[in-house]
């Protein structure tokens, strides 16, 4: 015979009776409470670490990023400017890398770097050019290798031509000198172009400043007369001479023997 | 802060039937006393904001018993084939033995369903709250386990 529902309830309560002690009940949720506690402290400290952490690293390289625009000298490790004055050295600010005070840098005797009549009055030329070491030799696969050439708007322009001689500095201002200084910037490729053979080895130092006197981080010119490199030692572009020739800017290449190469550009 | 006073009341005046419920969840005495205990500290730390601590709970003891059979089984598998009853004159005692017996061999929400229905005896739609099912379900379980315990349902079922 089948059980009935009152057996079936009869058979369920069959047991009952044993108690539940509630202080152990509270001691055991007081515990559990201090346990969840501790763990939410614990979870809390740890995302404030990360917080500031995270914080921090994102301030750095915000600070890196503004940096390397004010001159493209992100890490002063990477290169070393091989200025021909003695002053300055690259500082992790974009500091142009030698003064250029007119007592430290007169040319010597291949003829005088100021020109009594430029625009740009104590503007000198330095002895030998700025050459950049940049990371992996440099190109355009170089970190920076597209960035801007000149970190603010350009007032003034002196170019500098090596050899040095009577034509040094080149001074170019208002106009001529920002629409140059655009003409590098943006029509300059960041790769090489191939040209015609030129014998002849193009050598200079671009001064540029801007509308208040400050001047930037100077610019390599290397080259050939069809190809020319230019770098502020981590901005690259590659232009055709044909761009300083047609601001009036001249370049006597080197070694303009037939056939024969003198050096090669520093890298 | 818990009114320790009011949660020492209720504990004195529900924690018998609390605790014998945790015991035909599991199906084992000890198991039984962990889950109360579960059920009860749950309670503990949300007493003020409790409308109902009685149902609340059962319903913690049924949702806190469901989630470890979910985790582990312990052993005890429904069977399809019922295995024979000890002799055709069991007595009440050997009956309520064979009934419980049974009953650890149910799926844990059919026990669920027959604990909370002739054990504490809730209406359908409070079994089906507890349990956070249709009224249909629980109608269907309780059908499908009754016939698995062999229990003859009344007329109109329990209430």
């Amino acid at each position: 015979m089948s059980p009935s529902e009152f057996q079936l309830r009869a058979a369920l309560r069959d047991g009952e009776g044993d108690g539940v002690d509630p202080d152990r009940i509270i001691s055991s949720a007081l515990r559990l409470q201090l346990r969840r506690h501790d763990r939410r402290v614990r979870v809390l400290a740890v995302a404030a670490v990360i917080v500031v952490i995270s914080g921090g690293a994102v301030g750095i390289a915000a600070l890196n990023g503004s940096t390397r625009e004010s001159g493209g000298a992100a890490s002063a490790q990477s290169r070393t400017a091989a200025a021909g004055a003695a002053a300055g050295g690259a500082d992790s600010g974009g500091a142009i890398p030698k003064a250029s005070s007119p007592s430290s840098e007169s040319v010597g005797a291949s003829g005088g770097a100021v020109v009594p009549s430029s625009p740009l009055p104590g503007v000198t030329c330095p002895k030998t050019p700025v050459s950049y070491e940049l990371p992996g030799g440099g190109g355009t696969n170089q970190f920076g290798a597209d960035g801007p050439l000149f970190a603010e708007p350009v007032a003034a322009i002196a170019v500098c031509s090596y050899p040095l001689g009577a034509a040094s500095p080149t001074p170019l201002t208002g106009t001529a000198a920002t629409a140059l200084a655009r003409k590098l910037e943006l029509e300059g490729s960041s790769s090489p172009r191939s040209g015609p053979y030129c014998a002849g080895q193009v050598r200079g130092e671009l001064l540029s400043f801007t509308s208040d006197g400050t001047q930037l981080r100077p610019v390599e010119i290397t080259g050939t007369c069809t190809r020319v490199e230019l770098t502020n030692g981590s901005a690259v572009r590659y232009v055709s001479l044909d761009l300083f020739t047609q601001a009036g800017v001249k370049f006597i290449p080197a070694g303009l023997t037939p056939g024969k190469v003198s050096g090669s550009p520093k890298r | 802060m818990t009114d320790n006073a009011a949660f020492r009341a209720f504990v004195e005046a529900n924690g018998a039937v609390l605790l014998h419920a945790a015991r035909l969840l599991t199906g084992d005495h000890h198991r039984g006393e962990d889950l109360v205990q579960t059920a009860l500290t749950r309670l503990y730390l949300k007493w003020d904001g409790v409308d109902a601590p009685l149902a609340y709970t059962r319903k913690a003891l049924v949702t806190a018993h469901i989630d470890s059979t979910r985790r582990r089984w312990w052993g005890e598998r429904p069977t399809e084939v019922l295995p024979e009853v000890a002799s055709a004159a069991a007595t009440d005692v050997e009956e309520r033995d064979e009934l419980r017996r049974l009953l650890s061999g149910l799926a844990p929400r059919e026990r669920a369903v027959i604990v909370l229905r002739y054990y504490c005896d809730l209406s359908e739609q409070d079994t089906a709250a507890t349990l956070g099912m249709p009224v249909g379900t629980v109608k269907s379980t309780c059908s499908r386990a009754l016939s698995r315990l062999r229990v003859e349902a009344g007329v109109g079922g329990a209430r």
